[in-house]
């Protein structure tokens, strides 16, 4: 018994320290951004005053918004479908939704640069310029927010029975009915985890967007552009002051949503 | 008036052999059976949950083989109860006549009437999981019933409750046949639960 | 499902707000695309506010700079073809862009020389970093096949002598404002630059080696054929070589650009 004891405080000690080691490294991280910036407190004021950094802030947000909004509904539609119907090329479908997540991101900026560019797609510039310009932002942010929507939701109804949906149909509900009044409310949490996971991917999507959108100052530069536009200026501090407002703004969006989450597991 | 005709299915390794049963209108009919032997499979197949391999599935007088189970409006109590874990008591018995389009007066009024007969009044506003065992399947009973269906359909409905919560399932059972002259289906470990309600009785 | 409706519709709404607020209120269609090699966005910032509000710009365009490293621009603009003018950091892009035909002509703006920064040491201890009893000194390389600076000085000190640099760096890098924020943050003691990264980045001492100095980088401005603005783009490029424009790169340590050809432009791979 006195084996057992010391073997379970061995355990615990081991376990306590890598989260506070990997939780020192993250703090660590924070304060490494703050003392940079603290070094020239006139740059740090001078670039949030910038009329280009004001303008990748309200960019940031508005595009990864509504970068969220589509990857939700689309992302969980797409793992509805696989997750409670059977059709021929499920499969496929399903490692199809997956491959945002494991490619590169550069490959996907590079991917749709030649998609939109380099293939008969470039006709669509007469009616809407998407390449370079803030359609692509979105574009590029959805489809990796969308692959991240997907394995969350498609593990959320696949948790899910299908009973509930059973006896809505024996009450009149069609499929559709089914979905979004029983379904969708019994998945509250997954949606929640859903779309604060992937409002983080395209609030920090960098790769993708520098390549497909550009990064053409006051135009397509959200603010992770930002910060490689200020390095590649000798900014040093400047880069450090939008770093440490995008963490302020993460950190802040996820207060949120476990406040959200909390109440709702307590209602 | 519920009817099978030679019906079988099939549902994973398990096979159902083609059974036949009727029970006319405003009439209650039993079916008991070993555990595994196909019950839960049977009135499932009846509300169209489960598609048979072979044969017919009458209600009213009509094939409804290859209906949806939102197309046969059968009022059916599950053996596992699944309430809308989202939704509140009142949500719950409310979503079949929400969906039917009733008036909030009519809905009100059935509310009512059903809160009252099983008890329920206190637990409206109250979630699922703030219920017991035997609250839940009351209230399944009145979501079950609430479309006034004219075929009820109930998987064990007497399992893990107490004497008085039977006793209002037993009631709620009478005012089906007599008010509704409905058709019911019960299956049930317990047939002398129904005895003066029940007139046929089906093993399998 | 109606209340997720009701808040989608809300979010995209505020979405959509906050990225016209994010718009410049000019048309955007009368903007000028630059692209511009990273150690050009000292002045070209600068510039790009003046022209804004100078009476050359007739029409009142706007121009959007973006920065990336001369290879990266080629790459891209190879697949995009979106921009109007090109300023790279030598002439030896320009020379490709023109090879592609995706311009026709280069208008010399300004040189700048490859040397050697650092910082903490002393002029012999960076000096060093080129001779075979090279003393500890860390140093960031640029690559060659990505920075206009590699190839410049691969030309001068030769091919397998910057191989062995690149070999013997700390980091090798694909700009050259990459290498001088290593030097400026103290993560290397030296690296190759041009000479005006003093200007761009803090606390930066810089020397040109014995022989470098007769290897001048011109750095010039294309107008891009496929611009849908041709007329202001030419207008832009204009104004960048107005006397005015180059009082500007000379206050960022760029030196007075050469009409005359000689042995300074770039070199091809």
């Amino acid at each position: 018994m006195q084996r057992n004891l010391k073997s379970d405080r061995v355990f615990s000690i081991v376990l306590i320290c890598m989260a506070v080691g990997f939780s020192a490294i993250l703090v660590a991280l924070v304060f490494a951004n703050g003392w940079v910036a603290g070094l020239d407190k006139t740059g740090v004021w001078e670039t949030l005053q910038r009329t280009e950094i004001r303008q990748a802030i309200w960019l940031s947000i508005g595009t990864s918004l509504l970068s969220t909004v589509i990857s939700l509904w689309v992302g969980a539609g797409i793992s509805y479908l696989v997750s409670r119907f059977k059709f021929f090329g499920r499969s496929a479908v399903d490692l199809l939704m997956d491959l945002p997540v494991f490619l590169p991101p550069l490959v996907i900026g590079m991917s749709l640069l030649i998609l939109f560019r380099q293939t008969p797609l470039v006709y669509l510039d007469n009616w809407l310029q998407i390449a370079f310009e803030v359609p692509a932002i979105i574009l590029a942010q959805s489809i990796v927010g969308t692959a991240f929507v997907y394995r969350t939701m498609k593990a959320t109804f696949d948790r899910q029975t299908g009973r509930t949906e059973q006896i809505a149909a024996t009450l009149g509900a069609t499929r559709w009915q089914a979905f979004s009044a029983v379904t969708i409310p019994a998945s509250k949490q997954g949606l929640l985890a859903s779309a604060a996971m992937a409002w983080a991917r395209a609030f920090g999507e960098f790769g993708p967007v520098l390549v497909f959108a550009g990064s053409f100052r006051g135009r397509t530069e959200v603010l992770p552009v930002s910060i490689y536009l200020e390095l590649n200026s000798g900014n040093v501090a400047g880069a450090a002051t939008i770093s440490l407002l995008m963490i302020a703004v993460a950190a802040i969006v996820l207060l949120l949503v476990r406040v959200v989450a909390r109440d709702r597991s307590e209602i | 008036m519920i009817e099978l005709i030679d019906a079988s299915l099939c549902r994973g390794t398990f096979c159902l052999p083609e059974t036949s049963l009727t029970i006319p209108s405003a009439t209650c009919g039993v079916v008991t059976g070993a555990a595994g032997a196909g019950k839960t499979s049977l009135v499932e197949a009846i509300c169209g949950l489960q598609r048979i391999k072979s044969g017919t599935v009458k209600l009213k007088g009509q094939d409804v083989t290859h209906a949806t189970p939102a197309d046969r409006g059968v009022g059916y109590l599950p053996q596992d109860v699944v309430l809308f874990p989202d939704m509140n008591v009142e949500a719950n018995i409310c979503f079949g006549p929400k969906l039917r389009g009733w008036s909030k007066t009519k809905m009100c009024e059935r509310i009512e009437r059903l809160a009252t007969d099983l008890e329920l009044v206190d637990l409206l506003p109250r979630k699922p999981h703030q219920l017991s065992g035997g609250q839940q399947k009351r209230v399944a009973m009145a979501r079950a019933v609430a479309l006034m269906p004219d075929i009820v359909c109930l998987d064990e409905p007497f399992v893990s409750l107490d004497d008085h919560s039977q006793t209002l399932i037993r009631e709620q059972l009478i005012h089906l046949l007599a008010e509704q002259s409905a058709t019911i289906l019960v299956v049930t470990h317990q047939p002398e639960k129904l005895d003066g309600i029940s007139d046929l009785n089906f093993q399998i | 499902m109606r209340r997720y409706t009701i808040l989608s519709c809300i979010a995209v709404v505020i979405a959509i707000l906050m990225i016209f607020v994010s718009r410049n209120s000019e048309d955007r269609d009368t903007a000028v695309l630059v692209l511009c090699a990273p150690s050009l966005s000292g002045p070209m910032e600068e510039l790009k506010k003046i022209y804004h509000h100078s009476e050359s710009n007739v029409d009142g365009i706007r121009v959007e700079n973006t920065y990336r490293g001369s290879a990266e621009l080629l790459a891209t603009y190879k697949i995009g073809q979106f921009g109007d003018v090109l300023i790279a950091a030598d002439v030896g892009f320009h020379e490709e862009f023109i090879a592609a035909r995706f311009c026709s002509s280069t208008l010399p703006l300004g040189r700048q020389f490859p040397c050697l920064i650092y910082r903490g040491i002393s002029e012999e201890e960076a000096l060093s970093i080129l001779s075979t009893d090279a003393l500890p000194i860390t140093t960031s390389i640029p690559k060659p096949k990505h920075a206009a600076i590699g190839r410049r000085v691969a030309s001068i000190v030769g091919t397998r002598q910057y191989e062995s640099l690149v070999g013997c760096a700390k980091v090798s890098r694909e700009t050259v404002s990459q290498v001088a924020a290593d030097v400026s943050n103290g993560i290397v003691d030296a690296g190759i630059a041009w000479s005006t990264s003093v200007h761009q980045f803090a606390n930066l001492q810089s020397v040109i080696p014995p022989g470098w100095s007769g290897h001048s980088s011109q750095i010039g401005a294309s107008v891009l054929l496929n611009s849908s603005r041709l007329v202001a783009a030419e207008r832009f490029v204009d104004f960048l070589a107005s006397s005015e424009a180059q009082e500007i790169f000379l206050k960022h340590g760029f030196a007075s650009r050469t009409i005359e050809s000689e042995a300074n432009v770039g070199d091809k791979e």
